[in-house]
């Protein structure tokens, strides 16, 4: 399943006090399934909340997001997390993982958050297997070292076969190591038709992706890579 | 590893587990609102169900005693506490001819001390069968046949042998019928004819009970009950009773029981107050509690969102953990409120000192369940606000403030 992703004059604006100010402006984009790009900025540069734009968490002032050319934008919370539960793979910044809940229930959770019929048990092994960390099945989340933790929320984002991953800060925290290894395997995912959107401020990640854009002040531009 | 779905069920149950001091904690505030409704239910309904059984069970309008001796005939029908007193027996026979009275029947009290039966003394009351028309409606239902020489009804609180005998004053007597309870001291009563009385008065004599000595049984009574013609006002009964002759004490038994209820209303009003504003206190805390603890959890509920979780499903999330909560809280309170209350029923009802008739099962049950379903309404209820919150669409934004 690859996807066409179009994102036009995209825009929100949030108000302080008196003050309106644009957290996105305008931003134009596109993106198809297999292409790994980034969006590198500083902290409060508005690359997150144009990650939680698309992910239809957040609705826009204005603009358009384009999926296979239909709206995205969807007003009703359900739809729109049926949506991003079935089409998107988000992951979160930082340690997401919940730590009630194993690694092989922490990576399954996805799929029981809509209606789906089935079982993914045999995925869920097949998925901690091909990143390596197929033992860590039975173990909670605070037993876990930094590059490990990251994996299991890239196997949980991948277990419902989403067309798009959505990446915030993949590799923070994370040593040279684990930050290749990170970006190895997000260049085959891609490969294998997922389009991957990463958002970070971490330059050592540039050299993987076949685009990169930078966001300064909610303004989206091209950064050659 | 279980390959069993992963419900919100089980969510919630795996995050309840994950704070064991806080869930603890809260399941004992709920346990303590059921634990305060189960008794406060059970014992309004007491009180009020020993209340209907006194008023059945005194089936007169007026009971005339000597004067002085109110305070005794209602020791010992509302609280058992045995007592004598006597005056002569043609009281009865003057109030007969009174305008405005329908009927009299007379009774005879006596006390024993500390017989083999009963832990307490025991109040005898001897009644005319000819004439009575308070008791004999009472043992009918559990004794049809005639009361005969010898024989005695006993109140629910008294128990014979097995040979269904009872021993007073070092003579035996055959038990012939057992009364239903009716939560007043009338359940430590022993009936029995006149002639049975007159009798168990000289067994007491032989014993040495003194203060008997100057008593003639046969022509003697303690009270005489008195019901109204039709059509007669009791006030006014009352005032030609006074007149007929001197030194009778006329007691209006809906007054009797007017008195009781109200000391009863003030304290069931008490108990209803007390639940009420205990009720509030949780439900406040529960609110603040589910709310803090939203706040620390907004990494969590923002992962759930960014994975697909909707703000309904969050929010049934939290509404399921506080049901949880509220569910095992409940059940453990009503549970340990029902062991207390109904085991110390009878100790419950001597303190209060009015009558006291606990519910039948049925009653128990129904005020069980409706104490159960008030605490786990307090779950939906204490985490409305937080749930609330947490179904809003941007909040994945409020939560990422708190990173």
């Amino acid at each position: 399943m690859t996807v066409h992703l179009e994102i036009k004059n995209l825009r929100k604006d949030y108000k302080r006090g008196e003050t309106v100010f644009s957290a996105v402006k305008d931003v134009n984009l596109e993106v198809n399934g297999g292409d790994f790009i980034s969006v590198v900025g500083h902290s409060g540069s508005g690359k997150s909340t144009l990650l939680n734009l698309i992910a239809g968490l957040l609705l826009p002032t204005s603009g358009e997001i384009l999926l296979d050319g239909e709206s995205a934008i969807i007003s009703s919370d359900d739809k729109a997390s049926r949506l991003r539960n079935t089409v998107i793979g988000h992951i979160p910044q930082g340690q997401s993982l919940l730590s009630n809940l194993t690694v092989f229930d922490n990576v399954r959770l996805p799929f029981y958050l809509s209606e789906r019929e089935g079982d993914p048990s045999a995925q869920v092994h097949e998925l901690l297997t091909g990143l390596g960390i197929g033992s860590l099945a039975g173990s909670y989340p605070n037993s876990l070292s930094g590059g490990e933790a990251r994996r299991v929320a890239i196997a949980r984002a991948l277990i419902n076969k989403p067309a798009i991953l959505l990446a915030d800060e993949p590799t923070s925290d994370l040593d040279a190591e684990n930050t290749d290894e990170i970006m190895l395997l997000f260049k085959r995912i891609a490969k294998e038709g997922t389009a991957v959107i990463m958002v970070t401020h971490d330059q050592r990640t540039l050299n993987a992706v076949d685009r990169s854009y930078t966001m300064e002040d909610g303004v989206l531009s091209n950064h050659s890579v | 590893m279980s390959n069993k779905p992963l419900t919100i069920w089980q969510l919630a149950v795996a995050n309840i587990k994950r704070k064991p001091l806080r869930t603890a904690g809260l399941i004992i505030i709920v346990a303590l609102v059921a634990f305060v409704l189960f008794a406060g239910g059970i014992l309004s309904v007491s009180l009020k169900n020993g209340l209907e059984s006194m008023k059945e069970r005194l089936g007169a309008d007026l009971l005339v005693v000597p004067v002085g001796y109110d305070e005794g005939v209602e020791g010992i029908i509302v609280k058992g506490e045995p007592a004598y007193f006597y005056f002569d027996k043609s009281v009865e026979t003057e109030l007969e001819k009174v305008e405005g009275v329908k009927s009299v029947s007379s009774q005879f009290y006596l006390t024993s001390l500390n017989q083999d039966c009963c832990s307490v003394p025991v109040q005898f009351i001897g009644f005319d069968p000819e004439t009575d028309f308070s008791i004999q409606p009472w043992i009918s239902e559990v004794y049809s046949k005639d009361i005969k020489d010898g024989e005695l009804i006993i109140g629910s609180d008294i128990t014979a042998d097995e040979n269904n005998r009872l021993k007073f004053f070092g003579e035996e007597y055959t038990v012939a019928a057992k009364l239903e309870e009716t939560g007043t001291g009338l359940d430590q009563a022993v009936y029995a004819n006149m002639n049975t009385l007159v009798h168990l008065f000289g067994a007491a004599k032989e014993k040495g009970l003194t203060f008997i000595d100057t008593i003639d049984p046969e022509s003697s009574v303690s009270s005489v009950l008195v019901r109204l013609e039709d059509g007669y006002d009791l006030d006014e009964v009352t005032h030609n009773i006074r007149a007929s002759s001197d030194g009778l004490q006329v007691i209006k038994t809906k007054s009797m029981v007017t008195g009781i209820a109200d000391d009863l209303d003030g304290l069931v009003s008490v108990i209803y107050v007390f639940a009420a504003l205990f009720l509030v206190v949780v439900l406040i805390m529960l609110v603040i509690v589910f709310s803090v603890t939203a706040n620390e959890r907004k990494k969590e509920f923002a992962t759930l969102r960014a994975l697909g979780a909707s703000g309904k499903k969050l929010a049934r999330l939290v509404i399921t953990e506080a049901l949880l909560i509220c569910g095992i809280g409940g059940s453990a309170g009503t549970i340990v409120s029902a062991v207390i209350v109904l085991s110390f029923s009878t100790y419950i009802g001597d303190r209060l000192g009015l009558p006291y008739l606990q519910p039948g099962i049925a009653g128990v049950f129904g005020i069980a369940l409706l104490a159960l379903a008030v605490s786990l309404g307090l779950g939906p209820l204490g985490s409305a606000y937080t749930a609330g919150r947490l179904n809003r669409r941007e909040v994945y934004l409020t939560m990422r403030e708190g990173e």
